[in-house]
């Protein structure tokens, strides 16, 4: 056989794998749902006025709708088709009277992914026990929606952040036996182990694990949160989602209700503001010497606090820090931290000192760093208050001292079981007060 | 014939049959190791249920779904089976890749690291998690896009390898340096994304940087078994050839043996099938290395024997690893590339204190 009829063997043989791998790929891949959009509370179908529950009105607009009446469409009220097969019909009522009796049955609840849109998950309802995430922010969540202690029975976390003590007594019992090898991945064996134990018909999520389809498979439902949200609507949402599932909702509506209060209160003290009034400042979250970017949602938290933000920072990525941040024009310098294992915010640990000397390896010769406009706070904190500790640090004479500590005391009060004391914590740290401190400067 | 002539074909006959019996016992145990893997887990299933859980399923089985019995069934048979199955299946594909890639580079060290393209493949994912381009779209680490972005980019420092091949004189040591160069590149262009890039996508592809087959499920293995096994029967096929090679480029061209295309060919084959085993499981160090050395110290470098008997131990050597990684920590904490790397590092030292000269 001549070179040239190998080479063409070699090419054909080549070609029939590569489109055989082709082919497995084509018919193994799922098409994508159509991108879909809607602003909504409480984000379960059934819910069809978009408010923070599932109530007799809701039954109203339904029947208007399978009545055709004028002003009364699915498009316009999406969420009626309760059991979303496309159509608003008696069955749809069928399903918001199970709900509204507390039956057993199978509703159906949205996450928006943001780059596809709106998505809707079918789950068994209600949920009484579940496994979660360790991650902060998803915990905090459930923290707020009354459900850590009476619901969770088995956490994934990482070793790096662990589970506060302070927080979270009652999920100390799981440290040593996390579901998999991190906040984000769950072991299969492990779940199914624990399905098995505690009886688990859910999972609670910030992202879709690879091994979703097999969590389903083994009848526990992915429930997926936008843990990392800074849009308040959505946050909101969020808590009220599981109050829901787990029929816990009285506190969650009661938070939804505080923290918007609490928003139009600090919305109508910055409206006083004049334009050349407002702070620019920077952010930087995490150890890795770089700058926030402006369209992360870390930032928007420090945008709804009040503040403005360079836009040499309006780019798609975190830069590494250089020479040009001394061209920048900026105020303040924020951070944002997790709790570890061994430094809790709640615990009245915060580690201060790798806090700021993260700020001073990078920023240390900037204008703000040596007027001492440096500020941490903690990642673990409920995203209304960190709002609140934020606009504090950026215009201290608007809301005079401490007021975001009586906020917190009060949020505190009201929802946590814990004693936490926000006068004997420290959850705003200003480098002012721990300049004394430090060792690193030295 | 003479007497002793027969002797020596007797004694050929032998130390074939020697080596045929090598290569079954080898692949024997691949398969007896799936068995013991699937008795490992966080599931609290006993050694000899889960051959029961294992046998009902085969006869048929049903439970109610969600039952503690039908949870045990798709444990064993959904989660485990698949996972070993791909841990052989990825085992064995590097190491004939590894195999093929030492005969046609003449170089001990190539492997489809030290080739670049593993690094190459970890640069496609890179891309495509953290600028989000990727053929097809995705961004997701285990997308359909990430998984093709990462094969497309595995196929470069082939190319790179090949394309230069002419330039380099027929230097086998030149093409394994350009092959480095090629790694040393990607690493760079992929440390430079990780800086960049928020922590989330950091984690994500770190896990799959080490190299893990802790999710696996039967959706991954149609690929996995579509392109690798043709692949390394087809690098099986052209072992007789590789023996050919052995003996050097200019004796083997004296042969009449094309010793370009061969090379062509063999590393395309190789690319591909490795570029496959990256996209699902990350970088499995070692395994491509030290399983070809390891089977030529017992039945020296006839790639007739080599290609399978190195596949077979590939197989058991990384479901062994596995094994070990679930034993230790069955929340999968520590990934299987870690492990690997504590057992290659101290063999690929021992191989090198005892290398012969004269395997190649």
């Amino acid at each position: 056989m001549n070179s040239v009829s190998i080479k063409i063997l070699a090419v054909a043989a080549v070609a029939v794998i590569a489109v055989a791998a082709i082919c497995v790929f084509v018919l193994t891949q799922d098409n994508n749902k159509e991108k879909m959009t809607m602003n909504a509370s409480l984000a379960v179908c059934g819910n069809a006025d978009g408010d923070y529950v599932i109530d007799g009105e809701d039954k109203v607009i339904i029947q208007h709708i399978i009545d055709k009446d004028d002003g009364y469409t699915l498009a316009k009220y999406p969420l009626a088709d309760a059991d979303m097969n496309g159509t608003v019909d008696q069955a749809d009522l069928d399903l918001v009277n199970k709900i509204l009796s507390e039956e057993p049955c199978t509703i159906y609840h949205g996450v928006d992914d943001g780059e596809h849109g709106w998505a809707f998950v079918d789950t068994k309802w209600p949920i009484n026990r579940a496994a979660t995430s360790g991650n902060l922010q998803t915990l905090m969540l459930e923290k707020m929606a009354g459900i850590i202690e009476r619901h969770i029975y088995g956490v994934s976390y990482s070793e790096e952040y662990g589970i506060d003590a302070y927080l979270y007594p009652t999920l100390q019992q799981y440290l040593g036996h996390s579901l998999g090898p991190s906040q984000k991945a769950y072991d299969t064996d492990l779940l199914s182990q624990c399905k098995t134990d505690t009886g688990i018909t859910a999972l609670i999520v910030g992202s879709v694990p690879k091994n979703a389809a097999a969590i389903e498979d083994m009848g526990i439902d992915l429930i997926r949160l936008e843990s990392t949200t800074a849009d308040l609507d959505r946050y909101i949402s969020q808590i009220l989602l599981l109050g829901f599932l787990f029929r816990e909702s009285t506190q969650a509506i009661e938070i939804g209700k505080w923290s918007e209060n609490l928003y139009a209160e600090m919305q109508s003290k910055l409206s006083t503001l004049k334009q050349d009034q407002l702070v620019t400042a920077v952010l930087n979250v995490g150890q890795t010497g770089t700058l926030t970017y402006k369209g992360s949602n870390y930032v928007s938290v420090l945008l709804q606090a009040g503040a403005l933000y360079p836009d040499v920072l309006d780019v798609s990525s975190s830069p590494a820090i250089g020479d040009w941040i001394y061209t920048m024009d900026f105020d303040m310098i924020m951070c944002m931290r997790n709790s570890t294992p061994d430094h809790s915010w709640y615990g009245g640990t915060p580690d201060y000192e790798r806090y700021f000397e993260a700020v001073y390896n990078t920023l240390g010769l900037t204008e703000p760093y040596l007027n001492g406009q440096v500020y941490a706070i903690g990642l673990d904190m409920p995203l209304p208050i960190r709002i609140a500790y934020f606009s504090q640090a950026l215009y201290p004479d608007l809301y005079g001292e401490g007021w975001a500590d009586q906020k917190h005391q009060e949020f505190i009060d009201k929802f946590f079981e814990e004693d936490f004391d926000t006068s004997t914590l420290d959850f705003l740290l200003e480098y002012k007060d721990y300049k004394d401190k430090l060792t690193f400067e030295s | 014939m003479s007497q002793q002539s027969r002797e020596l074909m007797e004694e050929y006959h032998r130390y074939r049959r020697r080596k045929i019996l090598f290569v079954i016992l080898l692949s024997l145990a691949a398969v007896v190791t799936i068995g013991l893997s699937l008795t490992i887990g966080g599931r609290n299933l006993g050694f000899f249920e889960t051959y029961q859980v294992l046998f009902s399923h085969i006869m048929g089985a049903t439970y109610d779904p969600a039952s503690d019995q039908w949870l045990d069934d798709y444990i064993v048979w959904n989660s485990r089976l698949p996972r070993a199955i791909f841990a052989v299946l990825a085992g064995a594909t590097l190491a004939v890749c590894g195999a093929v890639m030492q005969g046609v580079l003449h170089n001990p060290l190539a492997d489809s690291y030290t080739t670049g393209v593993s690094s190459g493949a970890c640069f496609g994912v890179s891309v495509s998690v953290v600028l989000g381009l990727s053929v097809g779209g995705g961004g997701d680490i285990y997308s359909l896009g990430t998984l093709l972005n990462a094969f497309i980019f595995a196929l470069i420092p082939i190319a790179f390898i090949v394309g230069l091949s002419p330039l380099l004189k027929k230097s086998s040591a030149s093409l394994i340096l350009a092959g480095i160069a090629v790694s040393y590149l990607f690493n760079a262009f992929n440390t430079l994304l990780l800086v960049l890039t928020d922590a989330e996508s950091l984690a994500d592809i770190y896990i799959w940087q080490v190299g893990s087959v802790s999710e696996i499920f039967w959706a991954d293995l149609p690929l996995v078994v579509a392109v690798c096994i043709p692949c390394m029967i087809c690098m099986a096929l052209l072992s007789g050839k590789l023996n050919i090679l052995n003996t050097g480029d200019d004796d083997a061209r004296a042969l009449g043996l094309n010793v370009d295309n061969l090379k062509t060919v063999t590393l395309s084959f190789s690319a591909l099938a490795v570029a496959v085993v990256v996209c699902k499981a990350g970088i499995l160090s070692f395994v491509g290395l030290i399983c070809p050395h390891i089977i030529r110290m017992f039945i020296d470098a006839d790639n007739r024997f080599v290609i399978p008997a190195s596949a077979g131990l590939a197989g058991v050597l990384l479901l062994g690893a596995e094994m070990i990684s679930r034993t230790i920590s069955p929340s999968g904490t520590i990934p299987v590339g870690v492990v690997l790397s504590f057992i290659g590092a101290p063999v690929l030292l021992y191989l090198i204190v005892r290398r012969r000269s004269n395997i190649y």
